[in-house]
C-alpha cells in the first residue's frame, strides 16, 4: 500500500520540508514507516497520522492504511 | 568564587550610586539572576506599588555563570513589577551587556526611586555615575542612543542597555534593549525604566570574572560543550534559528492566527525557514544573511537579516536597508500569522522598528491583532485610527502600526496599551489573547494543552519560556500527565534562568550539566536535585509576591476563546483548553490550596517561612 509521508522542519543539511510517497506491506504500523525514513533517531520525532497525534508509545500498534498521510517532525522547543 | 559579591545600588531620587555587599546567604538559596533578584525585589518593595511609580524597584541581575566561559554564559535578567501585567516581571536577555557588567566587577544593579530629569548610568569598572540624558539621548531611539554614548565616552567596546521612544512614552510592553537587537523583552520592563527617567545603562569592564576552581570549571565546561557542540540540536539552531518552529506549529495546528481565530495560517510558505533563505528577484539576496552568537555562546542562533531594498516600507529610507537583527519564531508569529500578514519584509521591518524603539514584538503583534479584530467587528473605527485601515493581512497596517506604536503617536498610543487595556477600552475584554495581562507567544493552547497550563500558571503572564511542555504536547501526551510536566519544567527553567545560562543548551543538557559548571564556578555543592529545589523555591517566591499584589487563583486562567471556542483545524480540531482538569492537579502537585495559595507546609519545606 502507498502512504504519503510529510517530513517537516528537518534539520540541516536536509531541506526543511519534504513530502514523498512510500510503499509498505499491508498491515504495517506507524513504527514500520518511521524505520525506513532514514532518520537518525526515529523515536525522537513526533508524528501525526491524518492530522491526529500518534504518541510514541502506540506507534508499534497503530495500523496504517492506504492513502494515509503520516507527518513527522522533530519536537523542537520554543525560544 | 564566581561572584564579585558586589551590588550597585542606585537611588535615582537622590542621584546616588553606592556599592554594597551581595547577600551570599540568599545566593545559596536563589542561585542568582532571576531567583536572587526576585528575592531582593520581595524584600525591597511594596508589592502593591504602581509599577510606573517611584516605589517600583528595577533590578538588573547576572547569574554566577554570566561572564564566564560556560557556553551561553552571557545572560542577565531584569526583575521588577511589570508595567504590562502588574505582577512580577523577569525578562531575560543575551547579547554582551550582562557579561560586560560582570567584567566590570558587578553582580547586580538595584535601582530605586525616580530621577527628576532624564539620566543615564555610566559604569567603568568600579566607577559608577549618573549623567544627564537631556539634550543628548532622551528622545532618541535605541540605536542612536548606543552610538551617541559610545561616541561621547570614546569607548566603542562599551555595552549599552537602553530604552527607545516606546519606553519613554510608557508603552506598556516596552523592552530594555542591549547590543542593538537583544532584548529584555517581556512584561513592560522598559516602561518601568522610562517611568524612572532612566534612559540607559552603559558599562565597560576590564576586571573580569574569577571562578572558584579553574581546573574543575574548565573540565566541566569542556564536558558540557562536548555534548552540546556536535549535537544536531545545536546545528539546527545555528542554521535556522528558532524559525523552524513555524513549520511545526503550522503542521500541528497550534499557530495562533488572526488573534487566535484560527490555528493554521495559509501564508507560512512565504515567511518560514525556507522563505528566509530564498533569494529575492530584486537583488538576488536572501532575507537571512548570517547568524551570530551572544557572549560565550557556542550555538549562535541569532539572525542577521537584510530587507528587500525595493520593499515599500524601506525603498525611500536608506536607514533600514542595512543588515540588522532578523526574525525569530516568536517575532514572525506575532508579525505574521497573528496579524494575518504573509509579507516577510514587512515583518522584518516591523521587527527592526521594535528593536529600534524598544518594543516587545510578541506583545506589539498580538495587540495589533486584537485591534484588527476590534476593527473587523466595528468596535474600532477609522475615526479612532485616524484613517488607518486595520485589516487582517494588511502589510501596510503592520508597517504603519509599528511606526506609530514605536513613537506613541495617534493610534499608536492605543496600541501601546497592550491587548488587555486596549480591548477593555473598546468594550470587548474577551478579545485580548492574554494571561495575567501578557500577550500569548506563538502557541495555541487548544492543541498544546501543556502550553495552555503553562500560560495560565506562569508567574509573569503568558510565556513560552517558563515551562517545557513541548515534547509531551507534540507527542499527544495525556491530560493527566500535564500538571507534573509543567511543574517539573517550571522548576528546572527557574534554576537555569538563575544560573546566567541560556535555555537553549537544555535541548541537550540536563540539570546535572548545569550543576557541574555552577559547582566548579562557585565552590558550592550544586546537584540537579538541589537546582530543582531552588527552582521550586524561586517559583513559590514569585507566586507569593504576585499574591501580595492582589492576584488570586482566578487569575490563573485563559481567554474565553481558548476555553470555550473549539479549534477549527489541526491536531486539536474540535478541542478547547482543558484547564479545568489540569489546574486542580497542578495546585496539588505544587502544594498549594484550592485557591492557588502555597500551604504553610510547602513554604516551610522550601525554607520560605
Amino acid at each position: 500500500m502507498k502512504i504519503t509521508v510529510k517530513m517537516v522542519a528537518l534539520r540541516p543539511p536536509s531541506p526543511p520540508n519534504v513530502e514523498r510517497v512510500i510503499n509498505l506491506p499491508e498491515g504495517s504500523v506507524v513504527a514500520n514507516a518511521l524505520s525506513i525514513l532514514g532518520l537518525a533517531h526515529p523515536d525522537g520525532h513526533a508524528t501525526l497520522l491524518n492530522d491526529e497525534t500518534v504518541p510514541a508509545a502506540v506507534r508499534a500498534n497503530t495500523r496504517l492504511k492506504a492513502d494515509d498521510i503520516l507527518t513527522v517532525f522533530p519536537p523542537l522547543k520554543g525560544g | 568564587m564566581a561572584w564579585h559579591e558586589k551590588i550597585l545600588r542606585v537611588d535615582l531620587t537622590k542621584g546616588a550610586c553606592q556599592a554594597e555587599p551581595l547577600n551570599m546567604e540568599w545566593a545559596e538559596q536563589y542561585i542568582g539572576s532571576r531567583g536572587l533578584a526576585s528575592k531582593y525585589l520581595t524584600e525591597e518593595m511594596d508589592p502593591k506599588a504602581d509599577p510606573l511609580s517611584p516605589g517600583n524597584v528595577l533590578i538588573f541581575a547576572t547569574g554566577p555563570l554570566t561572564g564566564t566561559s560556560a557556553s551561553t554564559g552571557g545572560r542577565y535578567t531584569v526583575v521588577t513589577k511589570g508595567a504590562l501585567t502588574n505582577v512580577i516581571a523577569c525578562s531575560n536577555s543575551g547579547g554582551y551587556w550582562g557579561g560586560e557588567l560582570r567584567l566590570a566587577g558587578w553582580d547586580m544593579i538595584l535601582i530605586t526611586g525616580k530621577s527628576k530629569t532624564p539620566v543615564y548610568l555610566h559604569i567603568e569598572d568600579d566607577k559608577a555615575e549618573l549623567l544627564d540624558a537631556r539634550d543628548f539621548i532622551w528622545g532618541q531611539s535605541v540605536w542612536e542612543t548606543e552610538a551617541l554614548i559610545k561616541d561621547r565616552h570614546h569607548e566603542p567596546r562599551m555595552r549599552v542597555a537602553s530604552i527607545g521612544r516606546a519606553g519613554e512614552t510608557l508603552a506598556r510592553y516596552a523592552c530594555i534593549m542591549n547590543d542593538l537587537d537583544r532584548a529584555a523583552g517581556r512584561s513592560g520592563v522598559g516602561a518601568v525604566m522610562g517611568s524612572k527617567n532612566l534612559k540607559a545603562i552603559a558599562v565597560h569592564g576590564t576586571i573580569g570574572v574569577q571562578v572558584k576552581d579553574p581546573d574543575a570549571f574548565h573540565n566541566a565546561v569542556t564536558a558540557a560543550r562536548a555534548k552540546l557542540d556536535p549535537s544536531p540540536d545545536r546545528a539546527g539552531l545555528a542554521e535556522q534559528g528558532t524559525i523552524s518552529m513555524l513549520d511545526i506549529t503550522q503542521t500541528f495546528g497550534s499557530l495562533p492566527t488572526r488573534n487566535n481565530q484560527d490555528v493554521q495560517f495559509e501564508g507560512t510558505d512565504k515567511i518560514g525557514a525556507a522563505a528566509m533563505v530564498a533569494k529575492r528577484r530584486s537583488d538576488g539576496q536572501p532575507n537571512l544573511i548570517k547568524n551570530k552568537a551572544c557572549f560565550s555562546c557556542s550555538i549562535g542562533c541569532g539572525r542577521v537579516s537584510k530587507m528587500d531594498p525595493d520593499h515599500f516600507a524601506v525603498k525611500d529610507n536608506k536607514r533600514y536597508k542595512n543588515a540588522s537583527g532578523g526574525l525569530e519564531y516568536e517575532s514572525i508569529y506575532a508579525l505574521g500569522p497573528m496579524v494575518g500578514v504573509d509579507d516577510i519584509d514587512a515583518a522584518t521591518y516591523a521587527n527592526y522598528i521594535c528593536n529600534e524603539q524598544g518594543m516587545d514584538p510578541i506583545s506589539f503583534g498580538a495587540t495589533l491583532a486584537a485591534a484588527m479584530e476590534l476593527y473587523e467587528i466595528g468596535a474600532i473605527t477609522d475615526a479612532d485610527t485616524y484613517g488607518l485601515k486595520l485589516e487582517f493581512g494588511s502589510a501596510e497596517a503592520l508597517v504603519k502600526g509599528v511606526e506609530l506604536a514605536g513613537l506613541g503617536e495617534r493610534f499608536g498610543a492605543d496600541l501601546g496599551l497592550g491587548s488587555k487595556r486596549l480591548c477593555e477600552k473598546y468594550g470587548h475584554p474577551d478579545l485580548a489573547m492574554v494571561a495575567k495581562g501578557q500577550e500569548f507567544p506563538g502557541y495555541d493552547g487548544r492543541s498544546m494543552q501543556g502550553m495552555a497550563l503553562a500560560y495560565a500558571t506562569s508567574n509573569r503572564g503568558a510565556c513560552h519560556l517558563k515551562a517545557d511542555p513541548y515534547g509531551d504536547d507534540f507527542d499527544g501526551g495525556p491530560i493527566e500527565g500535564k500538571a507534573k510536566i509543567v511543574y517539573n519544567s517550571q522548576n528546572a527553567v527557574a534554576a537555569v534562568d538563575s544560573s546566567g545560562l541560556c535555555l537553549f543548551p537544555m535541548a541537550v543538557w540536563g540539570l546535572d550539566d548545569v550543576a557541574s559548571q555552577l559547582g566548579a564556578a562557585c565552590g558550592s555543592d550544586w546537584t540537579s536535585e538541589r537546582l530543582s529545589e531552588a527552582g521550586e523555591r524561586i517559583w513559590n517566591l514569585e507566586r507569593r509576591f504576585n499574591l501580595a499584589t492582589g492576584l488570586t487563583g482566578k487569575d490563573d486562567t485563559l481567554p474565553k476563546r481558548i476555553l470555550k471556542e473549539a479549534a477549527k483545524s489541526g491536531s486539536g480540531k474540535g478541542q478547547v483548553a482543558q484547564l479545568d482538569k489540569m489546574l486542580p492537579a497542578y495546585y496539588e502537585i505544587r502544594g498549594w490550596n484550592d485557591e492557588g495559595v502555597p500551604t504553610t507546609q510547602t513554604l516551610q519545606r522550601l525554607s520560605l517561612l
